[in-house]
């Protein structure tokens, strides 16, 4: 056989796409979305092998997530590195239907978190997570019967939010509070109240006892602008 | 004028400029030097080959993607699947011919021809379901049916998988 022959011989089959190389079939991939990729898989035996290549969600998560800076929410503390190809496959789906849901107009909801609230339809003057401790705890200002305000900390690692820390101030006393947006610092928010007090208070997270949490560091006493 | 010879032995006289938007003829070039010895494509037909020149002479004097270009061509490439008109008319082929011009293009080194391909492919796939996708590729389903009802439970897109 010259070689002529020879080359006719072998692709007696004209190419297709399940004959074509795999890094051809890669490059394909990378312009489709991740439903098209999973519908693939459906087709048969070899296109469900290969969309379960490590080599491809590797290729994937770099191409579609990390290099269109998409945010990835986390490996589970695991380094890209370490991860199996299913685990690939489900932060790149994860992080691109996040995407969807984020930029999307009418989002959907997808945690819902109620919080036991010490008293009926409260006024929430302030909702905000401390910086820096991983979304943790969340400090709520509510009022009730417009007159008593409460200062609270919540604990969001359990299913059914804590309140782990709580302070009270009666008779339209409570000006406003800041939270101190540096977490190293044993300051964690500074309240001011009426007539005129400013006090820099820090939480025992440790405490038991909610109502003696609040730990105050130190008062100013008069006028300040916080 | 560089002498190109097909697998179905067809020769081709094509400009030097033209003809070096494969990677691999112009480097193939460079460490020749000049020739008048035809190259052998063992890889590739005559009626592939008119069609890839046929896009080479189109893209003549564009610049070729380099090195260090790469990185930001790839950033643009990859998150579109648009496809310039003139392109889209060229590639407007039949399925053979389209991945015969794939394989053409990745065997020759044409960066920005495979890409057109590959792109073309992806939006066939595009929008379809497991059943449109065999049916335009005529791929031969060879699952066992409670294999098949297994493969659809577990892969349907859910929004906060």
């Amino acid at each position: 056989m010259d070689e002529l022959t020879i080359s006719s011989y072998i692709r007696d089959r004209s190419p297709s796409l399940d004959t074509i190389p795999l890094d051809i079939l890669f490059s394909i991939f990378q312009h489709l979305p991740i439903q098209s990729v999973l519908a693939l898989r459906q087709t048969s035996k070899s296109f469900d092998a290969i969309t379960r290549l490590r080599s491809l969600w590797a290729l994937l998560l770099r191409t579609l997530v990390q290099e269109q800076n998409i945010p990835i929410p986390s490996f589970d503390g695991k380094s890209p590195e370490s991860l199996s190809a299913l685990e690939l496959e489900r932060f790149t789906c994860r992080a691109l239907a996040l995407r969807i849901n984020w930029t999307n107009p009418s989002p959907n909801l997808k945690r819902e978190i109620r919080f036991g609230a010490a008293v009926k339809d409260p006024d929430v003057l302030l909702m905000e997570f401390l910086p820096g401790r991983g979304n943790r705890w969340l400090v709520s200002v509510t009022i009730e019967a417009s007159r008593n305000c409460i200062i609270q900390c919540w604990d969001l690692t359990v299913l059914q939010p804590v309140c782990i820390a709580k302070l009270t101030y009666t008779d339209e006393t409570y000006k406003r509070v800041v939270i101190n947006d540096d977490p190293s610092s044993p300051a964690i928010m500074v309240i001011q109240s009426k007539p005129a007090v400013t006090e820099i208070v820090t939480i025992d997270f440790e405490e038991k006892d909610p109502e003696s949490a609040f730990v105050p560091l130190s008062a100013i006493d008069g006028r300040r602008e916080i | 004028m560089v002498h190109l010879v097909t697998s179905d032995n067809v020769e081709f006289v094509v400009d030097k400029e033209v003809v070096e938007r494969s990677v691999l003829i112009k480097n193939m070039l460079e460490d020749v030097g000049e020739t008048d010895q035809s190259i052998p494509l063992a890889n590739v037909s005559s009626a592939v080959l008119r069609k890839v020149i046929e896009y080479c002479e189109h893209h003549r004097g564009e610049p070729l993607p380099s090195a260090d270009a790469d990185q930001n061509q790839d950033e643009t490439r990859k998150r579109t699947t648009d496809i310039s008109e003139w392109d889209q008319k060229f590639i407007t082929v039949d399925q053979e011919m389209l991945f015969e011009i794939i394989l053409a293009a990745n065997y020759l080194d044409i960066k920005s021809l495979l890409d057109v391909g590959c792109k073309t492919v992806a939006n066939m796939i595009k929008g379809k379901t497991p059943d449109e996708i065999r049916r335009l590729f005529n791929i031969v389903n060879d699952f066992t049916p409670e294999e098949e009802a297994q493969i659809k439970k577990e892969n349907e897109w859910a929004e906060d998988r």
